[in-house]
Parts: structure tokens; sequence; C-alpha cells
């Protein structure tokens, strides 16, 4: 095997160290998805990665590894907290990127019988695509409080239930959040995006519940079979960006003030316990509590969407949130290095936090039988909701894959499919879509991606999360 | 016409190599790649000028630097490049950094006539490659 990829189990793979390598690279994935790999610049980041100063145990990919900035899409790496760094390229520019679901009392039936509108409603409530501004113009002062509350400040501020606060992964706010250093242009850029969707692969989706493979976690989930449930799946838009771009250019000093050595400028990084290390986290926190406020408040605008289409309270309607997670975030978490409990700081670039069962902080309901994970895969084929594992806590300090990855790129797509073929092939299969552009739906179409069935039977199989169930969308928008 | 620039396929992203007689012409087709990118063939009025001036601690971060400030004032003001009307590269007095200015000229979006193509939401150091006469960047879309 090329790369000095060996199996070491079903769906792990090991890179042994050499060179400049810290630790070893492990990635987990089946023969299928390492073929495709081959010939990508994904291994070669896999084995950057293991060069940073102070990473624990390995360099690691999850089943969705794909080419990124510095990190692979699907990254995930613990540094250590007196003697590691932390690395922005290790979170990514869309800082807490991420997805939440929430269930209703709605039936699949239900749904098909007021698709169009639904769907219509959801794209005027909700405003997507390039450069559309929100409805909240936030002063300085209430942007900071965002800064630091999070989804807490969209719920008091009536964006929400105060039980939503419940099933966010870190009740949708992080500590260390501090908005000073945060530069101006970012706090600008974060003034009216607050409630935006975005563009790109965001989405806003109903699907409906087409199998269960875990009916004990689907009952506790509270999940039932042709159920409606809604995705929303965006990040802290230009804010998140703005912190990103400005903390790559502080890390470049820091890596020659600190003397680090690494392969790719795009891993910069600062010791953690440095003032930029220090000053990042806290930037970074904030466009976190940024971004779950985001969500929460798409999440606000979904609720009124469906209530105002079935003539129903969403309480009445039992939309209640499953839960929130972040795929590109960095944690400060305890987990078991070899044998001993230490509080790590966990990047996860492209990457889903899995938490098993029993640990503290999976939601109570959820403790039994370990964290929900959310997988969008594309608006055409399915998506997943897994939960997280003991295997995971042992093996990927509790992570899990992201989603699907690009198969095409967007010139690719759109040679490869026409608007009024996709649109064709979404009727087909009983999905109505509304979009900011036709260009970027094109470019958004199913067959642009990797089929994400691929990477959740991978992640199963590598026991980083256990499949719930798969959902079969019915209607997306998207900027 | 025959650009300084080509825009490059990636499965994820893209990437642009543009290309001059110097690092000044360099940075200046690299612009106006990002708004081709964006806007396509579409006709940007030449309404308004503005100043640009930023700094780096060497070309491939002032490069970066520069992009991406563009890309800045497009979220906060709306603001779209028709063309790069004047651009200098000087070492700074303590020879410890470049610095960049510009004079932009064109127009809120608002008076674009053309959607977005692709949003730029970033340029990136990822396989970055400078020299005087040829630059490739990757953005993140």
């Amino acid at each position: 095997m090329a790369n000095n990829l060996k199996m070491v189990r079903e769906c792990q793979w090991v890179m042994p160290r050499s060179g400049g390598m810290k630790v070893d690279g492990i990635i987990f994935a089946t023969q299928e998805i390492i073929d495709d790999l081959q010939g990508t610049k994904a291994i070669e980041q896999v084995r950057n990665v293991a060069h940073l100063p102070g990473i624990l145990q390995a360099s690691l990919a999850m089943p969705d590894i794909h080419e990124g900035y510095g990190f692979p899409i699907g990254g995930v790496a613990a540094t250590d907290l007196d003697n590691g760094v932390v690395s922005p390229g290790g979170i990514g520019y869309d800082i807490n990127c991420g997805v939440r679901i929430m269930v209703s009392n709605l039936t699949r039936a239900d749904v098909i019988k007021r698709q169009e509108e639904l769907v219509s409603n959801l794209f005027a409530n909700i405003p997507t695509g390039v450069g559309k501004k929100g409805s909240i113009r936030l002063s300085k002062k209430q942007l900071e409080q965002v800064l630091t509350q999070g989804a807490g400040w969209a719920v008091s501020n009536d964006y929400g239930w105060d039980s939503d606060l419940e099933y966010c992964e870190e009740n949708g706010c992080m500590e260390g959040a501090d908005p000073s250093h945060v530069s101006e242009r970012a706090l600008k850029r974060g003034s009216d995006g607050l409630g935006t969707l975005g563009s790109g692969n965001h989405f806003i989706e109903v699907s409906y519940v087409e199998e269960i493979f875990d009916e004990e976690a689907a009952s506790i989930f509270g999940l039932f079979k042709d159920q409606a449930v809604f995705w929303v799946h965006s990040g802290s838009r230009g804010l998140g960006h703005q912190v990103c771009s400005d903390y790559l250019r502080v890390m470049r000093r820091a890596v020659s003030k600190y003397g680090i050595s690494l392969p790719d400028r795009q891993l910069d990084c600062a010791p953690v316990m440095s003032d930029e290390g220090k000053q990042y986290f806290a930037a970074m926190a904030s466009a976190a509590n940024y971004a779950w406020a985001n969500r929460q408040v798409l999440a606000h605008y979904v609720r009124k969407s469906v209530s105002q289409t079935f003539g129903k309270t969403p309480e009445s309607l039992g939309m209640y949130m499953l839960y929130d997670v972040a795929h590109n975030i960095g944690k400060l978490e305890q987990h078991l290095v070899d044998g001993v409990k230490r509080r790590v700081l966990v990047h996860r670039k492209g990457a889903t936090r899995a938490f098993g069962p029993g640990h503290k902080d999976v939601p109570e309901k959820y403790r039994a039988v370990g964290q929900p994970v959310l997988i969008p895969g594309d608006m055409g084929r399915a998506s997943y909701i897994l939960r997280g594992t003991e295997t995971a806590m042992n093996l990927s300090f509790g992570s899990a894959c992201h989603g699907a990855g690009r198969a095409l790129s967007r010139t690719q797509a759109r040679k490869a499919i026409t608007i009024d073929e996709l649109k064709h092939e979404l009727e087909s299969r009983g999905v109505f879509v509304r979009s900011a552009t036709m260009k970027g739906l094109v470019e958004e179409a199913p067959d642009a991606y990797k089929d994400v069935s691929t990477v959740v039977e991978a992640t199963h199989c590598a026991g980083l999360a256990a499949k719930v169930a798969r959902v079969r969308p019915m209607g997306v928008i998207k900027g | 016409m025959s650009r300084g620039f080509q825009v490059v396929d990636h499965v994820a992203d893209i990437r642009v190599k543009a290309s001059g007689p110097g690092f000044e012409d360099v940075f200046s087709e690299m612009s106006e790649a990002m708004w081709f990118v964006m806007f396509g063939e579409a006709q940007i009025p030449a309404l308004h000028k503005w100043h640009i001036e930023v700094s780096g601690m060497d070309m491939e971060d002032l490069l970066i630097a520069f992009l991406n400030e563009q890309l800045g004032l497009f979220d906060t003001d709306g603001m779209v490049m028709a063309q790069v009307e004047g651009l200098t590269i000087e070492q700074d007095p303590d020879g410890e950094a470049v610095c960049l200015k510009s004079v932009m000229c064109g127009a809120p979006v608002s008076h674009v006539e053309a959607n977005v193509n692709v949003q730029i939401k970033a340029a990136t150091f990822h396989g970055l490659h400078l020299t005087p006469t040829e630059a490739w960047v990757t953005f993140d879309v």
C-alpha cells in the first residue's frame, strides 16, 4: 500500500510515525475509501498534522476524509495543554459550522400534502444566499452579548425555547469567549449576519425517518418511522471566516517567535498557553457562540414556517430539539491518554463529537445510549442519525465523521447535470427544492457528493458511532 | 481579451494561477481573478474609488491579506472591484514587513446587474506559491 498505510483492524489504517512526525497517523476507512484517496493530498495532510508540537496519540482522520487546508477534512488532533499547540487550520474558516435537528409529531404523509407550501414558507422566512442580510441588526453591545452567550442570547430574546439549550453541544455556549480578541472587521461582518443561512453547502431540510436501525436509541431520541424531522446546517458566517483569517496571520508570526517547524503554512499555530494561543481560543470561542446563536435563530424561523404551514403552534407540533453538533471546532475536553485522564484540546475539522454512553456531557435523557451524532448527506439521497460510542472515546477522542464530502468540482457538477434535469431528478425522488441561485443548486446536486451511506457504514464498522436511523429528504432550501 | 490569470478546476475549492512581469502585476491579476470567479463576465461599473492599505510579514502574507481585505469589504460594505487602478508594494522602513497600497475602482453590489456565481469566503495559504512573476492561490468557497 502506498503512503505506508497498514490495516490494523477492520476500517482502521495506521501510518507509522516517520521523519518529523511526532505520532502515528490513523485513518478510519474502508479499503474503497482508501483507494479513492490515492492521488489526493488528504493522506499527506494526515502525515503533516502529525508534526504538530504536543499532538497526543495520533493524527486522526474520520471516514469522510478528503483534502482540506492544512488539516484534512475529517481530521482530528488532540494536543497537550502544556506542551501542545492550537492551530486555526485544525478548526477551519467556518468556525462551529454545524448541524441541528428538530423532531416533530408530523409524518411524511402530513408533509407531502403541503410540501411545496412548506418549502416556500421556509424560503420566504429564511434569508439565503450570498450577501443576504438578516433582519436582526445588532449593536456592538448586543453582538458582544451574542459572542459570550451563544444560543442562550437567542433564547433569551425569544428565538427559541429554554429546553433547546440542554440539547446543544456545550449547551450552545462555549466558555472562554472574549470579544475583545475579535477584530473590528470581524465584528462588523457579524453585525447583520445573525439568522442568515449563507451559501455553499448550508441548508435547511425537512426529511422523514425512512429506517430505524436501533429501536432503543431511536425511542430515547424521540424518533419514529415516517416522522418528519427538520435540519439546520450553518455556521459563524463572515465573522468566523474573518477570525480565522486574522489569526492565521497572528500564527505565522507565532511560528517564527516560538521556533515551530511545520511542513505546511496552513498548519500555523501557537502554544495553547501562549498569549497568541489564548487570544485565538477566546476569539474562536466567540465565533463558535455566534454560530450557535445563528442556528438557534434559524431554528426559530423553521418553527415559524412549519407553524404557518400547518396552522398549529410549534409546541403542539412537537418541534423539540433532538441535538445540535459542531463539526469545525476546538474544544477543551477530558480524555484518557495512555491510561491517564487529562484535559486536552481536541481540534475537529470536519468531524463530529461522538461521546459515548455515560459521559457527563451527554444530556441526561440520552446518557444511556450516547450522544446523537448528526450526519447530513446530500439533498437527493439520505442523511443519518447515529449515537456516540465507548469505542470513539477510546480510539478517536470521542469523534466521528461529519458528512459526505464532494465527489465533483463545481465546474464538473455544472457540466454533469442541467437545472431542469436536476429538478426532474429531485422531483422523481420526492424532493422539493428552493435555492437563491439555480447555478448554486446544480453545484450541490446529489451526484456532486459522495454517497454518505459509504461514510456512515465505515464509521459504524470502525465503531466510532452506531447507526440509529436513516432519513430521506423531502424539502430543501439552499443558499 | 487575454487575461493574466487562469482558474483551475478543483474538487472542493477554486485554484487560480496569475502571472505578470512583477509582484505588483501578479497581485493585481490575482485580485481581478478573484472577482472574475465571483461575478464572471458581468460588467462592474466604475462608480467609486477606494484605497486599500495592508501589510504583511512577507510577500505571501501580503498577497493573502490583500485578497482577504477585499473580501471583508465586500461582506461589510458590498464593494465589488472592477479594476485595480494603482498598486505599490514597499518594504517597511524597519525592514520587518512589506506594505501594499492600492487604489481600487468599482461599485456597490447593488449596482451590479449580476448574481454572484460563486461566493469566495477566504483566500488561503493552502498550496500557496508565489514568485515575482507568478502566483497560485486556493480560495475557500
